[in-house]
């Protein structure tokens, strides 16, 4: 009877990273600060490292803060950042709005020593005459490993 | 070691297909959503309008000099009593601007008076706060002065201006 | 009274002797031998088993891989990298068909810190022909995700054997 090899040696390996959930936390709100308007539109920006460019018609006041997250995951690992959306509406909550248009300083992260921390830039249009008063709004990060 | 595969991580949802892209990105049931406030103060100008104007009074110098000294919360000094009289009192500035808003104010220096027949006494200017708050979008500002009349200076009503500077900080 | 010669019975006992005949009922033809000589079977394993990244959730649920490497989350679970079936190449004598068969149909992932989980194997394979004198079979695998499975990476081993028929 002819024999046969089994492929003992060297057996095949099975195996898989468990994970556990990543944990974002903002750490900095996005703020440009006190502006005022002019007569004709103009944009503030603020940079990555939170350095405000005001637009020259415009007068800009107050301290400016770029949006900052701290990312907690499993060490190693690569997480992949995404905005929903890289428009975001302020509003005085009386039917008075502008529009900031947004950027991450990175789409992907690596969680050296559990982990890491990324940013939000801005440029807002500031429209002739704004009306005055404290506008907000509100933008979502979706943070995921790769 | 399990292999890794290098993957590049999706792209932002810009433009046209934002919506679409943003319910894809949000179907990942274990991905982790966070959010962020972006947020800003618009502010209307701020206006400074003299309410009272800074003034010395009646000074006789002819006899000797006069220093007189108006300050801001309304005190005064005379150098010397018997040479000053009439109203002496700070220039008051009344100023408009976004409520709950900080402004600086700055004034310069020195103001000059001059006479109709060309003689001239320098004031030396005081600002009674650098800073103050909008309290419901208004304020006062009292700005006093400093005048030295040399003994002898000629008579007449001498007149001038000064500038005052107020921004948001 | 005949006389005869004692030379004439000498004769005659002789012919009698020449006469004894024995009897003839077997056949013969021509016959062949051969034998095919074999060469051991090699087998090597192309491809480990690999579910990827897993999320755990509160719930207890699956992830399966595919002979294809397709893979399949299970409800709650988050999925992540690319996953990979186990995959071997057989050399052997070409032609020939030879036998497939998991040694055992479970296998266990550990941590090496206390924390196992299972997996279920399955190939569609049971019996392979080595045209060119080589061929190829995958391992399909479902892992068995605990409730908030500890995170970390998990191993284990499994073997196949390959026989000629």
């Amino acid at each position: 009877m002819a024999s046969g090899v089994s492929a003992a040696p060297g057996a095949a390996r099975a195996s898989v990273q468990i994970l556990r959930p990543v944990a974002v936390t903002k750490t900095a709100d996005l703020m440009f600060g006190t502006v005022l308007p002019a007569t004709s539109t103009a944009t503030v920006a603020i940079r990555q490292d939170g350095v405000r460019t005001c637009g020259s018609p415009l007068r800009c006041y107050g301290t400016p803060s770029a949006g900052r997250f701290h990312v907690v995951g499993v060490s190693g690992q690569i997480v992949c950042i995404s905005l929903a959306t890289t428009r975001v509406t302020l509003t005085d909550g009386a039917a008075h709005t502008m529009t900031a248009n947004l950027s991450l300083s990175t789409s992907s992260l690596a969680l050296a020593g559990g982990s890491g921390d990324f940013g939000i830039a801005g440029v807002l249009s500031v429209k002739a005459n704004q009306a005055e008063g404290a506008y907000a709004g509100q933008y979502v990060v979706s943070v995921d490993y790769q | 070691m399990p292999r890794r595969f290098i993957t590049s991580c999706p792209r932002t949802c810009v433009g046209a297909a934002t919506v679409l892209c943003a319910l894809l990105a949000s179907t990942s049931a274990s991905a982790t959503a966070v959010a962020g406030a972006a947020s800003v103060t618009i502010v209307a100008p701020v206006i400074a309008r003299e309410e009272a104007p800074l003034a010395f009074g009646s000074i006789d110098s002819s006899s000797s000099g006069v220093v007189l000294t108006v300050n801001p919360d309304g005190t005064t000094r005379c150098s010397r009593a018997a040479s000053c009289t009439g109203r002496a009192s700070p220039a008051i500035f009344a100023l408009t601007g976004t409520a709950g808003e900080r402004v600086g104010v700055t004034v310069t220096d020195h103001a000059t008076l001059s006479s109709a027949a060309g003689d001239s006494l320098q004031v030396a200017l005081t600002l009674g706060s650098p800073q103050l708050d909008l309290i419901a979008g208004k304020a006062r500002v009292a700005i006093g002065g400093e005048i030295i009349v040399p003994a002898g200076q000629a008579p007449g009503g001498y007149h001038g201006a000064f500038h005052v500077d107020v921004d948001y900080q | 009274m005949t006389f005869f010669s004692t030379k004439r019975l000498g004769a005659f006992g002789a012919v009698l002797t020449l006469l004894a005949v024995s009897p003839s009922y077997a056949s013969t033809g021509n016959g062949d031998a051969s034998v095919k000589i074999l060469r051991a079977i090699t087998v090597t394993k192309s491809a480990d088993l690999y579910f990827g990244k897993i999320l755990p959730s509160a719930s207890a649920a699956t992830v399966a891989v595919a002979e294809s490497g397709a893979r399949t989350c299970g409800a709650g679970l988050g999925c992540y990298d690319t996953a990979s079936s186990g995959a071997f190449h057989v050399v052997g004598t070409n032609g020939e068909v030879v036998s497939v068969s998991l040694d055992s149909t479970t296998a266990t992932l550990s941590d090496g810190a206390s924390h196992a989980m299972t997996v279920d194997l399955g190939t569609s394979t049971s019996s392979l022909t080595l045209a060119g004198g080589a061929g190829d079979f995958s391992v399909a695998g479902t892992l068995n995700v605990g409730a908030n499975q500890v995170d970390g990476t998990y191993t284990g081993q499994y073997s196949v054997s390959v026989n000629y028929q």
